[in-house]
């Protein structure tokens, strides 16, 4: 196998290619409060997101769908997982911790072998790079 | 099988890219449409220019000046010889394709519209001949209207008539669709316009590459092509135009080189081509076009169509038996280009997948986003042939696009 097969494998490696299957929390959240949009103009990738806010404006649940590529909708099947998981109660360390490992940065990121780790995967790949950053960049912490 | 009037080995041999890897990988490049390839003729010529010949021109009296203006020039009446056209100052040399559509589209928002009018384009346009239209509609108070595209991927040439009225000003549209391959059948639109007394500007820049061209046969208004998809450098392109159109519009920018006096009192403008080239132009891209139209001029272009057409003929047979696969854009009359869906797989992904087989595609939207929207489509895969690519390279591509289905499934 050569060096960019070996990259490709794991750029798609099974926890991407199941998320890409199987995307976390998509489809349209019925009694959703707010719709937050991301688009990314270079190849016309989009992704949207629906959130259930509380009276006090605190995120209780959400969801996304998308017409975007494998590494973009597990991106986003990754995030809101892990966001769910924890009700978004600490969803800034989350969220820091996810681009962390997208941009590379060991301070931030943990050493765990989990999903955010597989994401990192795609700093091999500069073109891709944007694909995943592009549901992280269009939910935020409030 | 070889072709026997067309070696596509002696011709690789020109291209010194050809020949590089990728990961390992010998390198198919198969984003034609997106950029080609420079032979090595280009490349020298780039290389002799900056190293013998680099000089200003039409302003010099010393040897290098006046040996290079003559260069420039002689580039010129080679551009109208290639392009059919009688009178070199008709060539406009422009930094592409692009350059050449917003000068004529800004022409005509300041001289020849106006409220209640019409342009008149296509929904298969690059953004390139969209966007300046519609930037001259909103300074002139003019409408851009569309033709409708059938779904194999042809123009609906019955929806036409209608819409060239007394109202159209201009239709602008493309010889040969960068995302569907389509060949439009030019020469019977231009001539339904002229019927009309409406002017054409056609984008040749998916053409040029393909197939010789003869705007007196033509017979369009307007011909814009970029040099970096005919095989020579990047920001460099030509703008033919008819003289009477030319000499009518304004000019395009302000500058050194498209005067006769400058006064504060007024100044005038030089005739043609000079009043349409401000400033000092891209003079290495000049003479890079010239090596690359010259080294075109040195092939059998018919033969190297009919290799093209066997690629494409080749390509889309092996992609039809990829399960999943679907090619948009299937007209009758193609360009060796191939645009295509597999169910299941984005094109990113398909882009990725195959770049690590070092096949080069383009995965997007190519530029004509309201084509792919009217379609349903965000994106599309494009594998896009010159004559330098080979039937290997498209059993590389079905291999490839196979081992991806299993990959994926």
């Amino acid at each position: 196998m050569n060096d960019e097969n070996a990259l490709l494998k794991e750029l798609y490696q099974a926890t991407i290619l199941e998320h890409n299957k199987e995307p976390r929390h998509y489809g349209i959240l019925p009694d959703h409060t707010e719709v937050k949009e991301g688009y990314n103009p270079l190849c016309g990738d989009k992704i949207t997101f629906y959130l259930k806010r509380s009276e006090e404006g605190k995120i209780e649940a959400a969801s996304f769908e998308c017409a975007a590529c494998a590494i973009c909708k597990a991106s986003a099947s990754i995030l809101l997982e892990k966001a769910m998981q924890d009700k978004f109660r600490h969803f800034e360390v989350l969220h820091a911790k996810g681009l962390a490992h997208l941009e590379g940065n060991s301070a931030q990121a943990d050493s765990q072998a989990d999903e955010f780790a597989a994401l990192g995967a795609v700093r091999a790949f500069p073109s891709r790079l944007n694909c995943a950053r592009l549901p992280w960049d269009t939910l935020k912490p409030d | 099988m070889p072709n026997s009037r067309f070696d596509t080995e002696i011709i690789r041999a020109d291209f010194p890219i050809l020949h590089r890897e990728v990961g390992g990988r010998p390198l198919s490049y198969l984003d034609n449409a997106a950029t080609a390839q420079k032979p090595k003729a280009v490349i020298d010529a780039l290389e002799r220019y900056y190293t013998f010949e680099n000089a200003n021109i039409h302003r010099g009296v010393h040897y290098l000046s006046e040996q290079l203006t003559e260069a420039y020039e002689a580039v010129r009446l080679q551009v109208a010889d290639f392009l059919g056209a009688k009178d070199a100052a008709e060539v406009i040399f422009t930094r592409g394709a692009t350059e050449g559509i917003n000068l004529i589209a800004e022409g005509f928002s300041k001289t020849c519209l106006g409220p209640g009018d019409e342009i008149l384009i296509t929904h298969m346009e690059h953004h390139a001949n969209i966007v300046p239209w519609q930037m001259a509609a909103e300074q002139s108070g003019a409408q851009v209207k569309v033709v409708p595209v059938l779904p194999d991927g042809s123009l609906d040439m019955e929806a036409l008539p209608a819409l060239l009225n007394e109202r159209t000003r201009i239709f602008a549209f493309v010889h040969t669709s960068n995302t569907l391959g389509t060949i439009n059948p030019a020469k019977e639109m231009i001539a339904m316009a002229h019927a009309k007394g409406i002017p054409v500007l056609l984008d040749g820049a998916q053409l040029v590459p393909h197939a010789p061209v003869d705007v007196a046969e033509l017979d369009c208004d307007f011909f814009v092509f970029s040099g970096h998809k005919l095989f020579g450098p990047t920001g460099i392109g030509v703008l033919w135009g008819k003289r009477e159109w030319l000499e009518r519009l304004p000019p395009y920018q302000g500058g050194g080189d498209m005067i006769e006096v400058v006064d504060f009192a007024g100044t005038t403008y030089k005739g043609l081509p000079g009043k349409f080239e401000a400033g000092t132009p891209h003079i290495a891209g000049v003479i890079g076009l010239g090596a690359a139209i010259d080294y075109l001029n040195g092939m059998d272009r018919t033969a190297a169509l009919v290799h093209e057409e066997s690629l494409l003929k080749a390509a889309t047979a092996a992609l039809v038996e990829v399960p999943g696969l679907q090619i948009f854009g299937t007209a009758p009359q193609k360009a060796s280009v191939l645009s295509f869906l597999i169910e299941g797989v984005h094109p990113h992904d398909i882009g990725t997948f195959l770049n690590a087989d070092g096949i080069a595609i383009r995965a997007g939207h190519h530029c004509t986003q309201p084509l792919l929207k009217e379609f349903g489509f965000a994106a599309t895969a494009r594998a896009s042939f010159a004559f330098y690519n080979t039937l290997e390279e498209v059993e590389r591509l079905r291999a490839s696009l196979h081992k991806l289905r299993q990959f994926f499934d």
